[in-house]
């Protein structure tokens, strides 16, 4: 039977993954099949015919499990398993494989943000100490610890820095109309006073003693000790905690490559001091080299089952606590930014202040 | 009333199923070699070769002496293994 004549005609391929994986990558990726099946994270109904297809569904439905739909509400990035640390163009990779001796025997599981998310949490701080006088310094101390487990975040620490180093080339002229002064004069009072004797334990101890009045507040409070307990006892695992022994060559590439993105930016509002030593730290970023990726974990695939499978979960364990941890973390920037743009509406009305834009639109900027 | 614990046979027999299929996708990746790329480890200047090869190929097709490439170029679409 011979059909019309068509200008254009696709087949339809039915059963046929849309992928293409070299052996390569399906070495690794069984061995560490094997693994997750032993843990419980993959299940013999993932399998499809292919070990890399097989840890992804794995993979993916245990970020679903611990609330990777909920943290992408607020943070954009990936978390990937990889055979390198490094993006690799398909040449470069061709290169390497060709050169390796049979299978690549290392994995492992990197973090990266593709945004920093804004937070402006000056209006949240406000709100916080109408309740209690330390409340908002306490709040800022957990909050901003717990992100620090998973993210580079940039403050007005970060900013404050920043301006220090740029205030030594201005005259007083130029340091008159500099933005760099604002950073020290607009950080809020309830930071500026309490921030350097409010250390995390206690904290953290105020926060779980406190009963505030406000349901936001509450609820605020609610989320930021949810995210203090799902990242207990676990700790940032920046690339430079990696040793030379477990990744050969490790040490030349951290020298070469540049600091981490930030995962979030906190401001006090949008716009302000800490916002424009940002924009221009960010203008820089990656310009010397490769950024870090903010989280790294390896996985010795060369490694006896019980140890495997040991380092497999203690692997799966952070990413899963990270993502549970974010997921809370979203929920509080939420919160937050509803204040902020509370705050804005609220603002925008009253006559003689100048019409600023709508937060979500700086947002998507 | 107390429920009778049934072993689930069939999911322990898949459970085994798919770790042999893991199994034999490692042992593949380890064992099959790919007979151009072994020889290529062997002679890497292979590499140069075919690059140099390719400029001269470029040349002829580009240069003037359009009747000389005709007689040089190999068909469209020949793989010419480098070491073959």
């Amino acid at each position: 039977m011979i059909g019309f004549p068509l200008a254009v005609s696709i087949p339809r391929l039915k059963g046929v993954r849309w992928r293409c994986c070299t052996r390569w990558a399906e070495g690794p990726a069984a061995t560490l099949g094997m693994s997750l099946l032993r843990l419980g994270i993959c299940q013999p109904s993932d399998w499809s015919g292919s070990a890399v297809d097989f840890v992804e569904r794995g993979f993916n439905r245990f970020c679903r499990e611990n609330g990777v739909i909920e943290a992408k509400k607020v943070w954009a990035g990936e978390l990937r398993i990889a055979d390198s640390l490094f993006e690799l163009t398909e040449q470069e990779r061709n290169q390497i494989e060709a050169g390796r001796e049979g299978a690549s025997e290392q994995l492992f599981l990197t973090g990266d943000y593709e945004a920093a998310a804004s937070i402006p949490i000056g209006e949240t701080l406000r709100r916080l100490e109408a309740e209690d006088e330390l409340l908002p310094a306490a709040f800022y101390r957990v909050f901003v610890a717990n992100l620090y487990k998973w993210m580079r975040v940039y403050e007005y620490v970060d900013a404050q820095e920043h301006a220090e180093m740029w205030m030594e080339d201005l005259d007083d002229e130029e340091l008159q109309a500099s933005v760099y002064r604002k950073v020290e004069t607009e950080i809020p009072p309830c930071i500026q006073k309490h921030s350097a004797r409010m250390a995390y334990k206690r904290a953290r101890r105020l926060l779980q003693e406190i009963k505030p009045a406000a349901p936001l507040a509450r609820q605020l409070i609610r989320h930021v000790l949810e995210m203090d307990a799902c990242g207990l006892g676990h700790e940032h695992a920046w690339p430079g905690h990696l040793n030379e022994k477990d990744v050969p060559g490790i040490s030349d590439w951290l020298m070469d490559a540049e600091s981490s993105r930030p995962g979030c930016l906190i401001t006090w509002y949008e716009n302000d001091a800490i916002n424009a030593c940002f924009d221009e730290d960010a203008q820089h970023m990656g310009e010397n080299g490769p950024c870090q990726p903010n989280v790294v974990l390896s996985i010795r695939l060369d490694r006896p089952i019980r140890k495997l499978d040991e380092d497999v979960r203690r692997v799966f364990d952070h990413a899963g606590a990270m993502l549970q941890s974010l997921a809370s973390a979203a929920k509080v920037v939420e919160t937050i930014r509803e204040l902020y743009d509370e705050y804005l509406r609220e603002h925008r009305l009253q006559p003689g202040l100048p019409v600023e834009p709508g937060a979500s639109g700086v947002r998507n900027e | 009333m107390p429920r009778k614990r049934i072993r689930d046979h069939n999911r322990d027999g898949k459970f085994q199923e798919v770790m042999c299929a893991l199994r034999e996708a490692k042992q593949v990746t380890e064992t099959v070699r790919d007979p151009i790329m072994e020889q290529l480890k062997r002679c890497p200047d292979a590499f140069k070769v075919g690059e140099i090869l390719g400029k001269v190929f470029d040349s002829f097709k580009y240069g003037q002496d359009e009747i000389l490439a005709d007689r040089l170029l190999p068909p469209a679409g020949t793989v010419i293994p480098p070491l073959a």
